[in-house]
């Protein structure tokens, strides 16, 4: 691995400016500052992970075979499959999610950050509120409301702990020394802005104070389909858009793109939510808005698509290279295709095939998963090791984990989606029976593609435990070069 | 191979742990370049503007609270338009989704619990007017069909299913091919007459197999 | 864009439009829905579970029915809903004034429920369902519920609670299978689900 650009032989040159070794003398001390929360962050975003995998699997196993555990009222799959959604999405991704946000906007304002011992306050009521909560699902206290399943009597320590982390990332920007705000910034500070304002709305019209009527789902789809796009798209996007460029060492493709991208999300990503509700029982306009807005996001996705694969033209050899460059690359590419994927749905003469099956199924988790979760793996293999200054340990596990979980997703999403679309067909003709043991029918014909499902989140939970390996194993390095406090060079083997 | 391939130089001499540069390796923070806007690009943006406004105001009907067909409002209402459908494959279709529930898709009910009509002298019987009577609203206790004995309740159909559909659903039961049915087909009017006659009969709950046997097959003509 | 204030203006802007888009003026404009009195029938509609149906609802809340059942009929035409008599008509916002949580679903593993109680009225059949679904409907994918029911020790005649099972699916002889209290409720919360009024809107 010799490739070297003159602009990494200048970077690196014992020469270095005056100027470039304050400024990584201040990146280090920014590192430095994350170090405890972020760690703590990620800790128990990946025991998360590995409890969302295997409610997932346990989940997916009783589609096919729904006398698997059958027996046992918590581990019912209508109560599994929520348990798997609030640990994945409340206990891994936004976990996952707050701390790359706070490492970015620490790193981007040059600010380290300040009282970290609050944030780390916050992430364990954060993690305490998660675990009551998704006990409470296992319980049977849910409350029906997608996305918001979480019983009441555990949102409240999820809210404040939110708030005080939102809080401090604007505290940090509004302390900030770089004047520049670079693009990720304002994804990653409309984030933390948007969540919480979403997630009171929503708590407070369907589970304090509910509406009346069939306004509880133009509330729930308002909010369900916000999680993914004013939460998690901003971050990742907002992620893709800082390590592309840096660990290519180039700047973004073009400025004037990255500001539509961000606004035309900003204006259309939330009336999005009633696409969901396609020929329910809500007027037309309200639906057609949804619609209109849900292919207005052709232009976000498209423009920063093209940014992004602009800023990586020329550079596409790098991802051998780069385990990094390779999780983010994948996440991007994702996020087109997904989004693009999602503007089909959207469309009436679509939805009513596709709206029911499982092929909304294989799209939420292309989304979250192929785009999202991806992005926070890359990001989480860049950040530890300069925040802890221990390498990884080893290559191959990393490579095993971007496989496992590449091909795995692909084997979960590609047949889950023609199998839902063949369902949504089958249903939408009424001389399909819809169950019947000995012939075609909607129930019966999905099996096979559930079967290939439970498959392909073994080959996921592969990759997950050798991310787990790996963190492990990097923290236990950590610990024993804190003991001896001779921390470990950086470049170890070289 | 490196363990960090992302950064593939030497590290720099001197590096001490609590001061360290962020890493040496590392590339300066990121930044924009800027260069134009493209014409294709804002032709883009334009024609999904416009698009969008269009769509709007095309699908929104009259924007009124209780307006749900989005062709409303634009001169394009959807009539509706009955299809007419061959009562055998209405019949065959509302079979599969109402009756097989119980009667099992193959229409050979469950051992003990659902009566058969495959072969079942209920459903054969020279006239359909015991078959409208317990479709329409349901029957309780018990009951002989095929020499077997059951006692379950069947479900009333009387809202639940329309004159013409209940004909079709009978019509199908009755002329089976494959169940080697060949019994008379069973008209509308037919259903019609009997649920106009047997209106009060919600009121006093379900038939029982007696009182049926104790009607004729065929309904008298009024 | 380096000027903060700007960014926060608009990430406010933004978002409180689809607020007020998505949900304020939905409230104003049918939050306030009234029940209607049906002509053809002279009954209002629609009208409040009774308490037995709103505990079982807790039951269909607490194991997540509504990740595979969905409680909306789409109009005629626009999918297969009404041809496979899910129901007469189509739903509208009024059906749902008196559901809370309104459990539409967006998922159907298995059949659409807003007129189960219109379509499927034996008790019996719904609780054999629920014990294990393979009873009625071979080749269903549904989990059994055998948690909603217990198992006791048959007198010398089985009670009157016990429920009817074909042999293949009974158990040992001297023990019967009794629904519990929640079993019965759910029923009864399923048997309340009916949609099937004449609003005028729906046609």
């Amino acid at each position: 691995m010799s490739a070297t650009s003159p602009s990494i032989l200048q970077a690196l040159s014992p020469s270095d400016t005056e100027d470039v070794a304050q400024r990584r003398a201040l990146l280090a001390e920014i590192d430095a500052s994350c170090r405890g929360t972020l760690m703590l962050f990620f800790g128990a975003a990946l025991v998360w992970l590995l409890i969302g995998t295997v409610f997932a699997l346990i989940a997916s196993w009783k589609m096919h075979s729904p006398d698997f555990l059958a027996d046992i009222p918590w581990l019912t799959f209508g109560r599994v499959r929520p348990a798997h959604l609030n640990a994945v999405v409340f206990g891994f991704a936004s976990e996952a999610a707050i701390a790359v946000t706070l490492w970015l906007i620490c790193r981007l304002c040059r600010a380290p950050l300040m009282h970290g011992w609050v944030v780390n306050i916050a992430g364990v009521f954060w993690n305490i509120g998660v675990a009551i909560g998704i006990g409470g699902i296992l319980a049977g206290h849910s409350t029906a409301i997608e996305w918001l399943e979480i019983p009441g009597y555990a949102t409240p320590l999820l809210f404040v702990s939110y708030a005080l982390i939102a809080i401090w990332g604007i505290i940090t920007f509004r302390f900030r020394r770089e004047k520049h705000l670079y693009v990720s910034q304002w994804y990653l500070l409309a984030a933390l802005f948007w969540f919480p304002w979403l997630y009171s709305a929503a708590q407070i019209l369907l589970i304090m104070e509910p509406v009346r009527g069939v306004v509880q789902a133009t509330v729930n789809w308002w909010f369900a389909h916000n999680v993914l796009g004013l939460w998690f798209t901003p971050i990742g996007i907002g992620a893709i858009y800082y390590f592309i460029p840096k660990v290519l060492g180039i700047p973004v493709y073009k400025y004037s793109l990255s500001v539509i991208g961000f606004w035309s999300l900003a204006l259309f990503y939330n009336w999005n939510g009633m696409h969901h509700l396609v020929g329910g029982p809500l007027p037309a306009w309200l639906i057609t808005v949804s619609i209109v807005a849900s292919v207005m996001m052709t232009i976000p996705v498209v423009t920063v698509g093209l940014n992004h694969h602009f800023t990586m033209w020329g550079s596409f050899h790098k991802l051998k290279d780069s385990p990094v460059l390779r999780f983010m690359v994948f996440g991007g590419m994702s996020y087109t295709v997904t989004s693009l994927h999602g503007v089909l749905l959207a469309l009436r003469s679509v939805s009513e095939v596709t709206h029911f099956t499982h092929s909304t199924i294989a799209h939420a988790h292309q989304g979250m998963y192929a785009f999202f979760t991806m992005v926070m793996f890359g990001a989480i293999y860049y950040i530890v090791p300069r925040i802890i200054q221990v390498e990884w340990p080893s290559a191959r596990l990393i490579s095993i984990h971007f496989w496992a979980s590449a091909i795995g997703i692909m084997l979960y999403i590609v047949p889950l989606i023609i199998g839902g679309t063949l369902q949504g067909v089958a249903m939408i003709n009424p001389d399909v029976p819809f169950l019947d043991p000995n012939k075609y029918s909607v129930v019966t014909m999905t099996v096979p593609y559930l079967r290939v499902r439970s498959v392909s989140g073994f080959i996921i939970l592969v990759g997950h435990l050798a991310f787990a390996t790996s963190f492990i194993w990097i923290v236990a390095r950590w610990i024993k070069a804190a003991r001896q406090h001779q921390p470990t060079p950086i470049v170890s083997n070289v | 191979m490196n363990p960090d391939p992302d950064n593939n130089t030497p590290a720099a001499a001197g590096v001490v742990a609590d001061l360290a540069p962020a890493d040496p390796r590392e590339h300066i923070e990121p930044n924009e370049a800027q260069r134009p806007m493209s014409l294709w690009y804002v032709t883009f943006l334009c024609l999904f503007f416009g698009w969008g406004g269009y769509y709007v105001q095309r699908y929104s009907a009259d924007y009124g609270a209780l307006s749900y067909d989005e062709n409303a409002g634009f001169g394009g209402a959807k009539t509706n338009i009955v299809k007419q459908v061959d009562p055998y494959v209405l019949g065959k279709r509302l079979f599969e989704n109402v009756c097989a529930k119980c009667h099992q898709p193959d229409g050979h009910g469950v051992a003990g619990q659902y009566p058969p009509l495959v072969g079942s002298e209920w459903a054969l019987a020279s006239g359909p007017a015991r078959m409208v009577r317990i479709a329409l609203d349901g029957l309780q206790g018990p009951i002989t069909v095929k020499g077997a004995g059951y006692n379950n309740t069947m479900t009333p159909h009387r809202d639940a299913l329309n004159d013409q559909q209940l004909a079709a659903i009978l019509t199908y039961v009755r002329t089976q091919k494959e169940w080697g049915h060949n019994a008379s087909a069973v008209a509308p009017e037919e259903v019609a007459g009997i649920r106009n006659k047997t209106k009060d009969r919600a009121a006093l709950g379900s038939w029982t197999a007696a009182e049926l046997l104790a009607l004729p097959d065929h309904e008298p003509r009024p | 864009m380096n000027y903060g204030p700007i960014i926060f203006l608009g990430v406010f802007l933004t978002i409180a439009s689809s607020w007020i888009g998505l949900v304020l003026i939905p409230q104003v404009q049918f939050g306030r829905q009234q029940e209607v009195k049906i002509e053809e029938t002279g009954e209002i509609y629609p009208t409040v579970r009774p308490g037995l149906a709103q505990q079982g609802m807790e039951i269909y809340k607490a194991n997540g029915c509504i990740y595979c059942h969905s409680q909306q009929v789409r109009p005629e035409g626009y999918g297969a809903d009404i041809a496979r008599n899910w129901g007469q008509r189509r739903t509208v916002s009024r059906d749902y004034l008196h559901d809370n949580p309104v459990m539409l679903g967006t998922m159907r593993t298995g059949p659409d429920l807003s007129n189960i109680g219109v379509r499927q009225t034996s008790v019996l059949w719904h609780l054999q369902h629920l014990y294990n679904p393979q009873i009625t409907s071979k080749g269903s994918i549904m989990p059994p519920f055998r948690f909603l029911f217990e198992k006791r020790k048959a007198g010398d005649k089985p009670s009157p609670d016990a429920l009817a099972l074909p042999k293949e699916f009974a158990p040992e002889p001297g023990s019967e299978i009794v629904p519990k209290p929640e079993a019965r409720a759910l029923v009864q919360y399923l048997l309340s689900l009916k949609a099937n009024a004449p609003l005028p809107e729906a046609r």
